[in-house]
């Protein structure tokens, strides 16, 4: 169901400018600042490293390679020849400003607790950098990709903080021109880029359209070349349409319904088993979704190398959840309340389950609500059912530590189990995939059969994938749903 | 007059009060937790209590709203807690988008409605009447966003006159400034010009029948002068209240409009920054925008005065 991206066919043409259709703007482009803005940021910001679209391994972006002498140092060689925007040059000593700046508690960057456990960072020469940590960090790499951005050290000294917030010059191909609030923000690209082939694009123009229906009229008429985060309604049609090109790719995000394992019914390991073997995660997706997404039977998600496609503890069976609930005490069913966020696709999603459910007398009633509402009700403990999704992140541990661990921060079904905790905190400390894999596999394996969560699917929105008009080439989606365009280019128009 | 003018400004201070402390406790009635909406599904809890604390959030409500109070009498409207940007500047730089859709607004609406209500009430029972009922009818009972909508696949996609979204400012480009906002004012509109070509309908019924048109028309001054002269200006006294209270329902309808149409301006900056939880964004638009209702309301007063002698006497 995958389509494959748009490939180029001929010799890339420079120039043009693309236009892209936005549906919230970031709220800063000060990397310190914000948290979930890679949208746009990652057209003028760099990290060392960069995540493969395919594999989500590790390679190599302003740091040409790095060594890990032991769990806790990483030495990396910087990329030599990279200039800032504002003509700076990036090398060590600009990596460890950055890193101090991020981590300076007056600072108070959101983004600094990604990065509790580093200790120091230290110049050893102008083209390699230290990172010692703490303690041992298995998603030390990813989580550079993901969340450390290089911002010129002359201008965290000198910029002032409203320019911080609008147009930091990074070592990125394109450079802030302009932000209108609300309205459009556009990048030119920038001539002093390491890469002397790139970008192809001149401009890149964001245009901030709030409405879905609005900004997929836009595309269709042409005024916008680029639409992501598609209504499963409009996919078909425009997968169907020859003059788009729909690109796609699976992300790491999962559709699941939460159960409170501290209170009844689901405190009770068999009733939790009964939902798992009645819900029909095919008849789910065909009829919630239209045919959108591919069933999930564990946290673990398609585009993560511990990802195992053959996991498949559950299928229906509606006489083995009969058996899970006598032997729960519950033998003609059970009522029980889940709460879900009142946009009308997740109450459709739910109410597909809520007849599955049925088919063995499990009565489930929905509550709705305003998300936000709902999830603070939800972490104070105060549920039975939740229906959410979980974004994850390039790193299996992302997808399972902070949900099923005692310690987690998102651990709101209130799951502990002492060999899951092992197997996490292991996996978590652990930098060799082969035995970090055997250990995820492992806890996904026991969380899976103790059921504190239902697994549904895959992806956490509803449809992994950007669509763009034929004039663009050379895009490749990616599993974080983060779109980067400096190999892109266009037909001239 | 003066005095008249001094009461209805004494009378607006313990309004302004009490709007500030309502403007204030409203943005906690919104669900769900400012610090975790801001920081995102990743903080960890030490980081939103570590931001609670540096917001303030942690403090009583009364205590946090005398520092608010005491912020505003030095005005100062406080900055987004998500940007950094002040809501002043946020609120100045959206400003002339807003003024300009509901300004173009109330014009279609006027320049439309009241013609329409006049003929209408003058030529009762013919089709000028069926169709003024008819846009007023609509106009109140056709939701604003489905009405968007239609427009834009009619004209927009359809026929390619105008373009989907998006604005042009006045001082880059005027003519394109005008066609940015066209289909934008004229949703807006809708509601308006229903109410207003309804309420110019009756009003004028009204005056019509009274004894001074009677007498008009026996002196033999021509239907023409009669009407426009004598009719309307009378006529228009409940439509200039109509007009000043529609005012508000226009600045609200921005919300939906610049939504829509992807418009940078007023409404569109308060929705998202409720959507955001950014508190101090929201109170700011608010009490920005309650205070031009106020102050439209009050001229609206003096309008009201200058055309009927008898309210000043009241």
């Amino acid at each position: 169901m995958y389509a494959a991206p748009s490939a180029s066919q001929t010799e890339p043409t420079k120039g043009g400018t693309l236009k892209i259709g936005l549906g919230e703007q970031p709220s800063t482009h000060n990397p310190y600042g914000g948290m979930s803005d890679r949208t746009t940021i990652s057209q003028f910001l760099e990290s060392l490293v960069e995540l493969d679209k395919k594999t989500l391994a590790t390679k190599p972006l302003l740091a040409l390679d790095w060594k890990v002498p032991d769990d806790k140092t990483y030495v990396f060689t910087l990329r030599q020849g990279v200039k800032f925007h504002d003509g700076t040059d990036f090398d060590a000593s600009a990596v460890k400003a950055a890193f101090d700046y991020m981590l300076d508690p007056k600072v108070a960057s959101p983004r600094a607790s990604n990065f509790d456990r580093v200790a120091s960072v230290e110049v050893n020469d102008p083209h390699t950098v230290t990172f010692h940590l703490k303690e041992p960090f298995g998603v030390f790499l990813p989580t550079l990709a993901q969340q450390a951005y290089f911002v010129s050290p002359t201008a965290l000294k000198n910029m002032a903080p409203a320019d911080l917030e609008i147009k930091p010059p990074g070592t990125g191909p394109f450079k802030v021109l302009e932000w209108v609030k609300d309205d459009h923000i556009t990048f030119e690209r920038f001539d002093g880029y390491w890469d002397p082939k790139l970008p192809y694009l001149d401009r890149l123009e964001y245009r901030i359209l709030p409405d879905g229906n609005v900004k997929v009229i836009a595309f269709k008429a042409g005024e916008i070349d680029f639409v992501d985060n598609l209504p499963a309604t409009e996919v078909k049609g425009i997968q169907a349409d020859p003059n788009y090109v729909f690109a796609s790719t699976p992300s790491t995000g999962y559709r699941s319904i939460y159960l409170n394992t501290a209170a009844a019914p689901f405190n009770n390991v068999a009733a939790r088993q009964a939902l798992a073997w009645l819900v029909d995660r095919d008849e789910l997706i065909k009829l919630g979704t239209l045919g959108i997404g591919t069933p999930a039977y564990g946290p673990l998600a398609p585009p993560q190398w511990a990802f195992d496609p053959s996991f498949k503890p559950y299928s229906v069976n509606i006489d083995k959840a009969k058996a899970a609930l006598s032997e729960a005490g519950l033998g003609n069913g059970f009522d029980f309340a889940l709460k879900v966020s009142n946009s009308p696709d997740e109450v459709r999603m739910m109410e597909i389950i809520q007849a599955q459910l049925a088919r063995a007398g499990v009565k489930m009633s929905l509550v709705t609500g305003e998300y936000n509402a709902i999830r603070a009700t939800v972490i104070s403990g105060d549920y039975q059912a939740f229906f959410a999704g979980w974004l994850g992140g390039p790193d299996p541990d992302l997808n399972m530590f902070d949900s099923f661990h005692s310690k987690g921060w998102f651990n709101w079904v209130k799951y502990h189990n002492p060999d899951v905790d092992t197997l996490l905190s292991d996996a978590r400390a652990s930098s060799d995939v082969a035995k970090r894999t055997e250990m995820y596999r492992k806890a996904q394996s026991i969380v899976s059969q103790e059921a504190p969560m239902i697994f549904l699917r895959f992806p956490y929105w509803a449809i992994d994938g950007q669509a763009m008009a034929k004039r663009v080439h050379n895009f490749v989606p990616d599993p974080m749903q983060t779109m980067f365009f400096k190999e892109v280019w266009v037909d001239a128009s | 007059m003066l005095k008249f003018l001094a009461r209805q400004l004494l009378l607006a201070v313990p309004t302004v009060l009490l709007l500030t402390f309502f403007v204030f406790s409203i943005i906690f009635l919104i669900p769900g937790d400012p610090a975790e909406a801001l920081l995102g599904n990743t903080a960890s809890p030490e980081a939103i209590a570590a931001f609670r604390h540096k917001m303030r959030l942690d403090q009583p409500l009364l205590v946090q709203y005398v520092a608010w109070l005491n912020q505003l009498l030095h005005g100062n409207l406080g900055a987004s807690v998500r940007t950094s940007e002040p809501v002043w500047t946020a609120i100045t730089a959206r400003l002339p988008v807003t003024l300009q859709l509901s300004a173009y607004a109330m014009i279609i609406a006027i320049a439309l409605g009241v013609p329409l209500g006049a003929l209408a009430a003058t030529r009762r029972n013919s089709l000028w009447d069926l169709l003024a009922q008819l846009v007023g009818l609509s106009g109140l009972a056709m939701p604003s966003f489905f009405l968007a909508l239609l427009l834009i696949l009619l004209v927009s996609l359809r026929l390619r006159w105008l373009p989907v979204s998006g604005y042009v400012a006045p001082s880059d480009d005027l003519l394109g400034s005008i066609k940015s906002l066209l289909l934008p004012s004229l949703t807006l509109s809708f509601t308006m010009l229903g109410s207003i070509a309804r309420m110019t309908r009756t009003s004028m019924l009204e005056v019509l029948g009274e004894q001074y048109i009677v007498t008009a028309r026996a002196k033999g001054l021509r239907e023409r002068t009669v009407v426009r002269r004598h009719a309307l200006k009378s006529a228009l006294i409940p439509i200039v209240t109509l007009i000043g209270l529609q005012f508000g329902f226009v600045l609200g309808g921005t919300i939906v409009i610049e939504k829509i149409f992807g418009l940078p301006g007023i409404g569109r900056l308060m929705i998202d920054n409720v959507y955001a939880h950014d508190f101090p964004v929201v109170q700011g638009v608010l009490l920005f925008l309650a205070l031009i209702r106020l102050g439209t309301n009050l001229i609206t007063d003096v309008v009201y005065a200058a055309l009927d002698p008898q309210v000043r006497l009241e």
